[in-house]
């Protein structure tokens, strides 16, 4: 028997292989789809809800985080500057009356040198505070100026000191950086006029200002207030105009 | 119903389509499972697994064949999975001890087209490249890619289905012949 013939053989009577399965299988066939239905339905519910517990998690989270740091930022200015205010005058007129008492005792202690107090370390006023050192890192200019409630800008009446063309403004008291902005600008104001000078702006804990006072690039004048000397030619006041220091006047020779 | 109203229908996961497609290729699904599996509780099994697969992956078919021809392959392959676990394909047989009195007996008991008898003769190995082969006409070269097995292996395998199964066929014709001569 060739290969060929046996292969027909079997290829021919391939059809006798098939037959309809029992009942049983369509059924067992649908149970499985069905409970295949419900395990994806079940598993697509179960990672919303994974979801939308994890997003529900991080949002909590984020509310907390940004909760805590912004009572921690209140902390380090606010109730530091309230104990500051609250606490001092009887902690700085015990330290104070601590000093006095050594500063006496020095004087009057004959057989050591005075050396000791020659600089006191602390000097605070008995109407004011202490600063301790420790709480100083945590307070700004600002939170430090918000117990200095009498500082006022127009306060500040500063003579300039004046060298040449330059204009110099400065204080040494302390100044936070807005405080800073608008000691320049009432400076600015002052000298607006002075064309050409340079205004040096110091004070203390903030950059030096500098600015030249610059000319206006041109100013009409009214026609009526200025005749030129000349009388020989003909000039005409039509376009006449300042341009830095100088006054110009068209002719038409 | 057509072919394209079975796909749309078990895509949208409809039962009544599904139950009609079940209907409508469950004997071929079967039959290639009978000719693989060596009982029929297998075959089944094996029937029952093409045709959820078959319902699960309806958005995977591509149209550049038929439907049934999918559903055929899908059979194959599920078979094919469940035996490649179990089956040793490297088992050679002597030839000399093909033929047996035990066979005689099953083989003069023989219909004409009993071949799904004949078939069970085979050695598991054997019968499976047997099938790819000659059933389902795959090449040696991708038996043994499916089987993950040498195309030497396939070959020798081919080979012993072969003879035996020449055999077989033999005896059943001499006993044909004794059967008339009567």
């Amino acid at each position: 028997m060739e290969d060929k013939e046996l292969f027909d053989f079997f290829k021919n009577r391939s059809t006798s292989f098939e037959e309809m399965p029992s009942e049983a299988l369509w059924n067992k066939i649908q149970t499985n789809i069905e409970a295949s239905k419900s395990t994806t339905f079940f598993s697509a519910s179960k990672i919303i809800i994974l979801s939308v517990l994890v997003l529900a998690t991080a949002l909590i989270g984020v509310f907390i985080y940004t909760n805590f740091k912004t009572s921690i930022e209140e902390k380090t200015i606010h109730p530091n500057v309230n104990e500051i205010i609250e606490q001092p005058s009887s902690t700085a007129s015990r330290i104070v009356s601590e000093i006095d008492t050594l500063k006496k005792r020095a004087e009057t202690d004959t057989l050591k040198p005075k050396k000791a107090f020659k600089k006191p370390i602390v000097t605070v006023k008995k109407d004011t505070f202490m600063v301790f050192k420790k709480l100083q890192p945590l307070l700004k200019t600002d939170a430090l100026k918000v117990i200095d409630s009498k500082f006022d800008i127009d306060s500040l009446k500063i003579k300039p000191l004046v060298k040449g063309n330059r204009l110099l403004f400065e204080t040494k008291q302390l100044l936070t950086p807005i405080e800073f902005d608008s000691f320049v600008q009432k400076v600015l104001d002052e000298t607006k006029t002075n064309y050409g000078a340079l205004i040096v702006i110091k004070a203390k804990g903030n950059k030096p200002f500098r600015q030249i006072v610059k000319f206006p690039e041109k100013i009409s004048i009214p026609k009526s207030t200025i005749q030129p000397i000349h009388t020989t030619t003909k000039l005409i006041m039509k376009d006449s105009m300042i341009v830095s220091d100088s006054i110009y006047f068209n002719t038409k020779k | 119903m057509s072919e394209n109203e079975f796909i749309i229908g078990c895509q949208k996961q409809d039962s009544k389509i599904q139950n009609l497609v079940y209907k409508t290729y469950a004997p071929k699904v079967f039959g290639i499972c009978k000719r693989y599996m060596k009982d029929r509780e297998r075959a089944e099994e094996m029937a029952m697994n093409t045709f959820l697969t078959v319902f699960q992956k309806t958005n995977q078919f591509k149209n550049d064949g038929s439907f049934e021809g999918w559903i055929l392959r899908i059979a194959v392959n599920s078979c094919l999975m469940e035996l490649r676990k179990k089956t040793n394909f490297e088992n050679e047989y002597p030839l000399e001890a093909l033929q047996s009195t035990i066979e005689n007996e099953v083989l003069g008991n023989l219909d004409e087209n009993d071949i799904e008898k004949m078939l069970q003769l085979l050695p598991e190995g054997a019968r499976i490249i047997f099938n790819l082969y000659v059933m389902e006409g795959y090449k040696h070269s991708e038996i043994a890619e499916k089987l993950n097995i040498s195309e030497g292996t396939s070959k020798s395998q081919l080979n012993y289905a072969k003879e035996k199964l020449k055999k077989i066929v033999a005896v059943f014709n001499q006993s044909k012949i004794k059967e008339y001569g009567r």
